[in-house]
């Protein structure tokens, strides 16, 4: 005995060291909940990196706009609040005011030379250049043609064609030098960044507040898109959820035992489950590397199971005589019986691919086996001399419950009419259920952040598709073809508005090849200048033609690396992935898919894939369901195999029936309610298996006088239901469906054991 | 006495200040449909010779700047609030923006109506002369067209004669208009109408 606590102490010690040794929760905690999410194992890997590298950029993009009536109100707060984003250091880049340097774009625009022509341009020069070099002159002579590179530099106008990329509705104000677009009244500025990965959650939550505050005192609008900003705001307010229903728990808990043993000393029983609970949490640390946030929500309402075995026993403890030692010998073979089937609902839990299933089933199959391997071998020599204090008022509850049941149970006609009732309402609803998992049901967003990204997605149009392209090639040279030939399907598909926008390399990316033939172009027309005629009728020295022509044909050709390292090409760079696995790849990043069948339909096998992550994730959580599901059914023979042996096949069934019953019900009631059965939902029923199994076991099994029989159902169920009831309130839609699910499963269990213990008394 | 010194004063005052932008304003657009003659030279640093153009324009502070260039070579544009159209085979073509070329053609086309409200979101206008010989500086205060243009000068009378407008790279434009008459002709108001 005083072993068993001494191993107890040492564990806890251990576990107390080693959180306490990693200052940071974040080494060991984990909150981020897309990381719960199936992963999907049909694609490569170089395809899973480059999935998780565009996941990742997208989490860290930040968009914040700046709304005032007046113009210069709205550019003055965006300064402000570029200077206090600049100063804190959390983004890699932050695009504010922009400066405008003509010299270095100038030098830019040079270097990269008639890499800059657009195609149309490019097939003009070949197959018409009369036509190019008057178009040339035209703009020459233009008054309102103002060119950044002068004149002498370029001559033959090849870098004239280029033109900055403008960001969606916003276009840049020549005046302030900020992106801007007036609304209704209304002048918006972006600023548009990308964060660093380093900021902790706390620092990027602090940052919003703090820039409401200053944009509310400069009267100026302030609106923030940032998923990075929406995951810390989701992961604080799961820790807060965790909290709360730790407390909440506790004390329900407590309160419980206040009121119907009346003594304090029962608040005992809650240290093994402290222990137990902070033992788990380092198993699954040591075996997950980190446990996650969500598996400690679904852990606190282990608190009502982990307290069955200590409330059946006390639940006889309001007889006259009561010897805990008996009791206990009484009780110990229908608790390991059910305590075996619960793990081995946890063990099946375990077979699901899904690492918070895995985590959850490992959780509190340590958990339990630890809390009830103490209270069966200690309780009682704990407690030896404790007499519960004689309630009145809980004697009188449990005689009603015991009459009521009774009295039900006499109602013979009622309760046929009642079955029947329910047999057809599951024939009606149980067809009809509505099975779907949505990622949505994972990750809820608040309401405001949802606000926030509609807004930003309607002011500026700029909002990327959830869904892209990822074209791969041998050669960097075969990307850009294969990107080209992707863009020209895109831009066809655009102008039948059935894509609003773009974003490719092709847009900017020239072959080799095409580069190759435009220095044979340049060539010829050096050694045959007539072409440029225009160019000499405006009074252009035939010399500076000539030698610009010549200069252009002698150029080296770019790589694409090195053309896209050109700052002018900053906004494509990021759609350039590099190589990969052996293979050169890119993304085209989609705008405004109005019709998504026909964007889809452009991809081909290998080359050209269409990665739409939601889509990926729905059809894995599918197969999980459908795994979910058989695992369930298994349970089934499972268990009845385990129980059959211990007590008798008949028995076994009849204590089967109680939970397969329950579950059936709960599936009714889910369906007539028309909620939505998802994968947690059904993780919850197989939960109710093993957890309804035990109210089973102790109808059937336990030898006890029915009233204290009745007297421990009814505490544990309460407990049960309690906290996982309060999982229901839970944010995150599937942890509230997961706890609503057990709620329900355990008090039907606990509502038709109780009707077999009376039935059973009374015959 | 003192309604005499009054009178003495305002004269004082009147003949002492300049134009306003305003009263430039006002003055310029008395004649809001205009056409005429140009003749443009344009400046390039490196250059030899300065690039040298022609033709005849027709303005309506309304619709916006018919440009006939007859010199060197034939060319038809558009200039509106919407952009740069160029005529070609009989239709109106949108021409190609270039860098920041929507903020020049709004430039330009507020340069020629003498919309000087306009101009003063972007540059700061020091007018001097009467309304019988005027001049308007144009100095860019805008952070973007600082880097484009020097400055730019307005000259004219009754109506804007020269504009020359200087840019960064040394390179400058003179664009000088002359034979102007109220009204457009009938010839410039149906190549307009023309699709």
């Amino acid at each position: 005995m005083r072993k068993l606590c001494a191993w107890f102490l040492a564990l806890l010690l251990l576990a107390s060291l080693t959180f306490a040794l990693q200052p940071h929760p974040s080494t060991w905690l984990s909150a981020n909940l897309t990381e719960l999410l199936p992963k999907t194992h049909t694609d490569a890997p170089w395809l899973t990196a480059v999935q998780q590298q565009i996941a990742g950029r997208n989490e860290r993009q930040f968009i914040a706009l700046v709304g005032a009536p007046q113009a210069n109100k709205a550019r003055q707060t965006a300064a402000t609040l570029c200077a206090t984003w600049q100063q804190a250091k959390y983004f890699s880049t932050l695009n504010c005011q922009q400066t405008f340097d003509r010299e270095s774009l100038t030098r830019n625009m040079l270097a990269l030379g008639d890499y800059l022509l657009p195609p149309e341009q490019r097939a003009l020069l070949m197959h018409a250049p009369q036509q190019y070099f008057l178009q040339r002159a035209q703009a020459i002579v233009s008054p309102m043609q103002a060119s950044i590179v002068p004149l002498s530099e370029d001559v033959l106008g090849v870098t004239s064609h280029f033109t900055l990329p403008y960001w969606g509705q916003f276009a840049l104000n020549l005046q302030s030098g900020w992106l801007e677009r007036r609304v209704n009244q209304e002048t918006w500025v972006l600023i548009h960044g990308e964060l660093r990965e380093t900021p902790s959650a706390q620092a990027l939550l602090a940052l919003k507040p703090t820039a409401m505050l200053l944009a509310k005192a400069q009267q100026s609008q302030l609106i923030i898109a940032s998923p990075a900003l929406v995951s810390a705001m989701a992961q604080r307010e799961g820790l807060t959820e965790a909290n709360w229903m730790s407390v909440v728990g506790i004390l329900g808990v407590v309160l419980l035992f206040a009121s119907i043993f009346a003594r304090w000393r029962l608040v005992y029983l809650l240290i093994p489950i402290g222990l137990a609970e902070l033992a788990a949490a380092l198993i699954c640390v040591l075996i997950f590397g980190q446990i996650h946030l969500l598996t400690l929500v679904i852990g606190t309402s282990l608190l009502g199971l982990l307290l069955d075995l200590p409330l059946h026993w006390l639940g006889s403890a309001q007889a006259q005589h009561w010897q805990g030692k008996a009791t206990m010998r009484a009780l110990r073979k229908p608790f390991l019986a059910s305590t075996a089937i619960t793990l081995l609902g946890y063990l099946m839990m375990l077979f699901a691919p899904l690492e918070i299933l895995q985590q959850t089933a490992i959780f509190s199959a340590c958990a339990l086996a630890i809390a009830v391997g103490f209270y069966v071998s200690t309780l009682p020599d704990i407690l030896a001399r404790f007499q519960p204090r004689h309630n009145k008022c809980w004697q009188r509850v449990m005689s009603g419950v015991q009459e009521s049941l009774a009295w039900l149970l006499q109602q013979r006609k009622s309760l046929y009419g009642l079955g029947i009732l329910l047999l057809i309402a599951g024939g009606i609803f149980l067809p009809k259920m509505h099975w779907q998992d949505d990622i949505h049901d994972w990750v809820q967003l608040p309401p405001s952040e949802v606000q926030a990204f509609s807004q930003v997605g309607k002011l500026t149009g700029l909002l990327a598709e959830n869904a892209y392209f990822v074209v791969s090639a041998a050669t960097p040279e075969a990307l850009i073809e294969r990107n080209q030939a992707l863009a020209t399907s895109l831009s066809r598909l655009q102008a039948a508005h059935q894509l609003a926008n773009y974003q490719s390399i092709a847009q900017v990316a020239r072959s080799t090849a095409e580069q190759n033939t435009l220095q044979h172009t340049w060539q010829q027309l050096a050694e045959n200048p007539q072409a440029a005629a225009p160019l000499l009728a405006l009074g252009l020295p035939q010399a500076s033609i000539t030698s610009a022509l010549k200069q252009l044909a002698s150029r080296p050709t770019l790589t694409l690396s090195q053309a896209l390292a050109n700052p002018l090409f900053k906004p494509w760079q990021g759609l350039y992935l590099g190589k990969m696995d052996g293979r050169y790849v890119s993304m085209v990043r989609l705008f405004g898919m109005h019709d998504k069948a026909a964007v889809q339909a452009l991809a081909q096998t290998d080359a050209i894939r269409f990665v739409q992550p939601v889509a990926r994730i729905n059809t894995a959580f599918a197969h999980l369901r459908r795994l979910a599901f058989e695992l369930k059914l298994l349970s089934y023979p499972l268990a009845w195999i385990l129980l059959a042996f211990l007590f008798g096949k008949w028995k076994a069934l009849a204590m089967l029936a109680v939970p397969s019953v329950a579950v059936l019900l709960t599936m009714t009631l889910f369906s007539a309610l028309q909620l939505t059965l998802s994968l947690f939902v059904i993780f919850g029923l197989l939960l109710v298996l093993a957890i309804g199994v035990d109210y089973g076991v102790y109808a059937f099994a336990h030898k006890g006088a029915t009233r204290q029989k009745l007297a421990g159902m009814m505490l544990a169920a309460l407990t049960t239901v309690f906290s996982f009831g309060l999982l229901s309130f839970s944010s995150t839609p599937v942890v509230a469906a997961f706890g609503l699910t057990v709620a329900i499963g355990v008090f039907f269990s606990a509502l038709l054991a109780m009707l077999a213990t009376v039935a059973s008394h009374d015959n | 006495m003192f309604k005499w010194l009054l009178v003495m004063l305002f004269c004082a005052a009147n003949i002492a200040s300049a134009m306003t932008p305003q009263q430039l304003a006002t003055e310029l657009q008395q004649t809001p449909v205009s056409h005429g003659a140009f003749q443009q030279m344009r400046y390039f640093s490196g250059m030899p010779t300065p690039v040298k153009s022609r033709g005849e324009f027709a303005l309506d502070t309304q619709l916006g700047l018919l440009w006939q260039q007859k010199q060197p070579f034939a060319v038809i544009l558009k200039v509106t609030p919407q952009g740069i159209f160029q005529a070609t085979e009989g239709k109106w073509i949108a021409s190609e923006t270039g860098l920041g070329s929507a903020t020049q053609t709004r430039l330009f086309l507020a340069m020629l109506k003498g919309d000087l409200p306009t101009l003063a979101e972007d540059f700061k206008i020091r007018v001097s002369g009467d309304a019988h010989a005027w001049q308007a500086t144009l100095v860019p205060s805008a952070l973007v067209l600082k880097k484009i243009f020097t400055q730019i000068i307005l000259q004219g009378g009754a109506q804007l004669q020269q504009v020359r407008i200087e840019e960064v790279t040394g390179d400058y434009s003179v664009i000088t208009l002359t034979a102007q008459q109220a009204g457009w002709l009938p010839a410039q108001r149906a190549l307009w109408k023309t699709p």
